[in-house]
């Protein structure tokens, strides 16, 4: 009884990191964006993704957990979405090496 | 009596606690801020996606760039120099103009565009120019002149008199207009000694610079030398005339723009591209670069009927 309410607290906790390290993510490059300099974000946004999504399927184990997990691990699809939007659509935009 | 409710399986809902409404408010700040966040990344997606699948940032680029080849005399770019910045729903171009004088370019005007999708809403030109081309053209004030005009604002034998009182050591360019319509192999076997860099196409509007419709031309032309630089338009061109023609076509659809990168009021495009294909190319002005003394030289051609001097530099030349 006691290890059920562990796991689902544990569970809670990773779906809450995915999504509060997801949004700390956009926050971020929300930043970058409107600053319109190239912030360390940009190039550690790999890791970010990483964690998010690693959480975020930790906790879609939990059932309480898992519209986190959802959550968490959507945002990091937009950010994957992005990051290849950006890289494709900006090698064909700027015609420079 | 509730004891009772629960044991018969009715038990009420249970009454949301302050932690289940803290939860829930939490959920949803953390949802709208989440919400929140995507716009801007959103609008950058769409931004790159009518770069690239809209007007096409390369095309506003390449319009800007083959305006400046045609309006301007005596101009190059150097596109792998060009800088191109997107912010939201924008993009900023900024790039290098230069001049040949003598036998050297050098960078005489520094360009900074900005678009809101494909309008130009702004655009900061900066010269480093010693003789500018009047900012406002007129009817009378341009420095080539067609052989059907009267007298222009400059004064062409005070020109000649400063090109004869400059150092020996030093070469200039010089826009010459002449005294009939030549074709561009002609005049560059008679002004010997000098590169013949730009030439004036005659387009039915420059007797009296007005159009059809009585707006104000300026000259435009083509770049006579060859030009192996891997952005020009003219790479690889076989006749400069045909492509001079053929850039005139690829930038009408995008003739407010032309307008607005350029230092010309009215382009006429339709008007004048329809002129040069019904009566060919011929060239009533040109723009050389030389040697002070053989720019000198050409003063008693009978060609030449006026002369207006542009930039002077220090000796560069090699043959």
């Amino acid at each position: 009884m006691e290890l059920d309410r562990v796991k689902h607290i544990s569970f809670q906790v990773f779906g809450w990191f995915s999504v509060i390290i997801g949004i700390l993510a956009l926050a971020l490059l929300n930043i970058t964006l409107l600053s319109g300099y190239d912030s360390s974000f940009t190039n550690q946004m790999s890791l970010w993704i990483s964690v998010i999504i690693i959480s975020g399927l930790v906790s879609l184990v939990g059932k309480n957990s898992r519209p986190l997990g959802l959550w968490g691990i959507g945002i990091a699809l937009f950010l994957i979405l992005f990051t290849g939007v950006i890289f494709f659509l900006g090698w064909a935009i700027v015609p420079f090496p | 009596m509730n004891l009772g409710n629960e044991r018969n399986g009715f038990a009420k809902k249970a009454a949301p606690t302050g932690k289940t409404v803290t939860a829930s408010r939490l959920k949803l700040l953390l949802a709208t801020l989440s919400l929140a966040l995507l716009i801007v990344p959103t609008s950058y997606i769409l931004t790159f996606v009518f770069y690239a699948f809209g007007t096409k940032s390369t095309t506003l680029m390449d319009t800007a760039s083959k305006v400046l080849y045609l309006t301007e005399p005596n101009t190059a770019l150097e596109e792998l120099e060009f800088d191109m910045d997107f912010s939201l729903f924008s993009m900023d171009l900024s790039f290098d103009q230069y001049k040949q004088v003598g036998s050297e370019q050098y960078p005489v005007r520094h360009y900074d565009l900005h678009f809101v999708f494909d309008d130009l809403v702004d655009m900061d030109v900066s010269s480093d120019l010693e003789r500018t081309p009047p900012k406002y053209p007129t009817q009378t004030n341009q420095w080539l002149v067609h052989p059907a005009q009267g007298v222009p604002e400059f004064n062409s034998e005070q020109e000649w008199q400063v090109l004869e009182g400059l150092p020996d050591e030093t070469v200039v360019e010089a826009y010459v207009s002449f005294n009939d319509l030549y074709k561009v192999t002609d005049i560059r076997k008679e002004l010997q000694g000098t590169d013949v860099l730009w030439a004036a196409i005659y387009t039915g509007t420059e007797d009296e610079m007005l159009s059809t419709d009585g707006d104000v031309v300026s000259p435009i032309g083509y770049p006579v030398q060859p030009d192996q630089t891997y952005w020009s338009p003219f790479r690889d061109s076989m006749s400069h005339e045909e492509t001079f023609l053929q850039l005139l076509k690829e930038i009408e659809p995008y003739e407010d723009l032309s307008v607005e990168v350029s230092s010309h009021k009215n382009l006429e495009l339709k008007e004048r591209i329809a002129f040069i294909e019904e009566n060919g190319f011929a060239a009533y002005g040109a723009v050389i670069s030389g040697p002070k003394q053989e720019v000198g030289a050409l003063k008693d051609l009978e060609l030449i009927r006026y002369m207006k001097l542009g930039e002077v530099k220090l000796w560069n030349w090699t043959e």
